[in-house]
């Protein structure tokens, strides 16, 4: 007997409900979806690549050059996180 | 997911567990539940039940009061709900976290704060992998936000027919010439359209093309890229309403003199004030003004409902700019929502979602009444029913909003008048307080049910 059927009559028997019909949750990712990603995510990837690169240029211009205090909340913090993931 | 003992839990399976144990290792989550943004899950010993169904861990929910679907939610609720979706993503992704799905039916409002509520959807990253909810998020998100955005067509309509949402291909069909030269339809509309086109066409190429692509995989900032586009592109997206709302300036050219609104507002802050109210339905919210009152009276919550979708959007931008514990929802309540989906139980009629401590209806009946041509002891039937205690507006034939109605259609609504409605709400219910609040004879009864 499946999971979802045991879960059904365990709840029929002490009184609770099931919300809606125990679907299993899967996905089909629409045809072609792959493709396109696959073409937009280079330019999309390559984007985010230079504005993460511009952002540490700025940051490292401000702090090295100008002398500038370096901002606690930090923008580019988040985005270079990504790249070079910092131990936890 | 299931309701025991009157509370809300869902059991995870061993698989399901071990995804639950890594997402909940990286800590985002705290935050997320702590900001709002997503459903507070926590993790509870009930070894009996969870013996009896084999599954490894058992996650209480909080109970939200009142569920809603994206085809009730205004543009600017579908937008909200996009752009937490894409955030959410995004903040985990770079915890190596993937969704496994982008399925709009995964967010609801607490108050005017869209709410991701699917645990389930959370697993771990996998190196090089694609963004599998990329088409549906299309589907449910994105597409129907072009939709308003491009055509000036509301989206609740056609998404509560199709309840996966638009798909590229029928929305690229509509969409005006000029618009193709944007790079972004281009890429997200009418790419996708082609490449279904293609697939149907020639299956064995597109299934061979997209193998290939599969194989060299989508690097991590490519995956985040496409998603920043999306959110860049989303957060500007504004409705293109063509032609006028009949009720969107309502608060401004209502028939009201300043005295007598006055004497309104008095009359329901007292109603919500002495009732002490938990959840308040207000139908025909209009912009919201008297679900701001009956918040400000003391009402916890107020779940507005609203024919007119321009009315409707104030509502919601009245209630995030307040940050006020009211969702304004898209509702016809001569056709209400119907339960729908799988066996017509994966989502739920209007009627079949609970029903409120009170209710307001402030100009509300006649709309019914005489705009739908919906007998008004039946109209006064339903709406008592949603509620034990509310304030229903009674608006006499002469007032000159009904005069405007009847205009230019034959008057065949001699069992519409004052006598009828209040036998009508006797019928059901006592009438706690009576008061004429217009000079023309407008009417507010305070009903409690016997």
């Amino acid at each position: 007997m499946t999971y979802g059927k045991w879960l059904a009559i365990f709840l029929a028997l002490t009184g609770g409900t099931v919300y809606g019909p125990q679907v299993q949750a899967y996905l089909d990712p629409v045809t072609g979806s792959m493709l396109i990603q696959g073409l937009i995510g280079v330019i999309a990837g390559t984007a985010v690549a230079i504005k993460l690169y511009w952002r540490r240029l700025t940051a490292w211009y401000a702090r090295v050059v100008r002398k500038e205090p370096v901002p606690e909340d930090s923008s580019a913090a988040t985005v270079s996180d990504t790249a070079a993931p910092e131990e936890e | 997911m299931f309701e025991y003992d009157g509370r809300i839990l869902r059991s995870l399976s061993h698989r399901a567990s071990d995804d639950f144990e890594f997402v909940l290792q990286k800590g985002f989550l705290t935050r997320w539940v702590a900001n709002g943004s997503f459903v507070s899950a926590t993790e509870i010993e009930l070894p009996e039940l969870s013996e009896h169904l084999g599954c490894e861990t058992i996650v209480e929910h909080q109970r939200l009061p009142f569920i809603s679907y994206p085809y009730e939610w205004s543009f600017g609720m579908l937008k909200a709900a996009a752009l937490l979706h894409l955030d959410l993503q995004m903040d985990a992704l770079e915890h190596d976290v993937a969704f496994s799905d982008a399925s709009a039916y995964n967010i609801q409002f607490d108050g005017s704060a869209p709410l991701f509520i699917d645990l389930l959807s959370l697993r771990p990253y996998r190196n090089g992998e694609y963004w599998l909810g990329y088409g549906q998020f299309c589907e449910q998100f994105l597409n129907p936000l072009l939709l308003r955005a491009y055509l000036g067509v509301p989206h609740n309509a056609w998404f509560r027919g199709s309840l996966e949402g638009i798909p590229a291909g029928e929305l690229g069909r509509m969409l005006p010439a000029r618009s193709r030269l944007s790079w972004r339809v281009l890429v997200h509309v009418i790419g996708p359209a082609r490449m279904q086109a293609a697939a149907l066409s020639n299956q064995g190429a597109v299934a061979k093309a997209e193998k290939r692509m599969t194989s060299r995989g989508l690097s991590k900032l490519g995956y985040l890229g496409i998603m920043e586009q999306l959110r860049n592109w989303i957060a500007k997206l504004t409705p293109r309403d063509v032609g006028q709302s009949t009720w969107g300036d309502y608060s401004e050219t209502h028939t009201y003199g300043t005295e007598e609104m006055e004497a309104k507002k008095r009359f329901v802050a007292e109603f919500i004030e002495r009732i002490g109210a938990k959840l308040v339905g207000d139908f025909g919210c209009n912009t919201g003004a008297f679900s701001e009152l009956a918040c400000r009276a003391g009402a916890e919550r107020v779940i507005g409902f609203e024919y007119d979708r321009v009315a409707l959007e104030k509502a919601y931008q009245r209630a995030v700019a307040g940050n006020l514990k009211i969702t304004p929802l898209y509702l016809d309540a001569a056709n209400p929502s119907p339960s729908q989906g799988w066996r017509q139980s994966e989502r739920l009629g209007f009627e079949q979602r609970g029903t409120f401590d009170a209710i307001l209806a402030l100009a509300f009946e006649h709309h019914l009444a005489i705009g739908r041509n919906i007998p008004l002891p039946d109209v006064v039937a339903w709406l008592v029913c949603q509620a034990p205690r509310g304030v229903i507006e009674f608006v006499q034939k002469d007032d000159t909003t009904v005069k405007q109605m009847l205009a230019l259609r034959e008057d065949i609504f001699d069992a519409y008048s004052q006598d009828v409605f209040e036998q009508a709400l006797a019928n059901h219910a006592r009438i706690e307080k009576a008061q004429k609040i217009s000079r023309e004879g407008r009417m507010l009864y305070w009903y409690e049910r016997e």
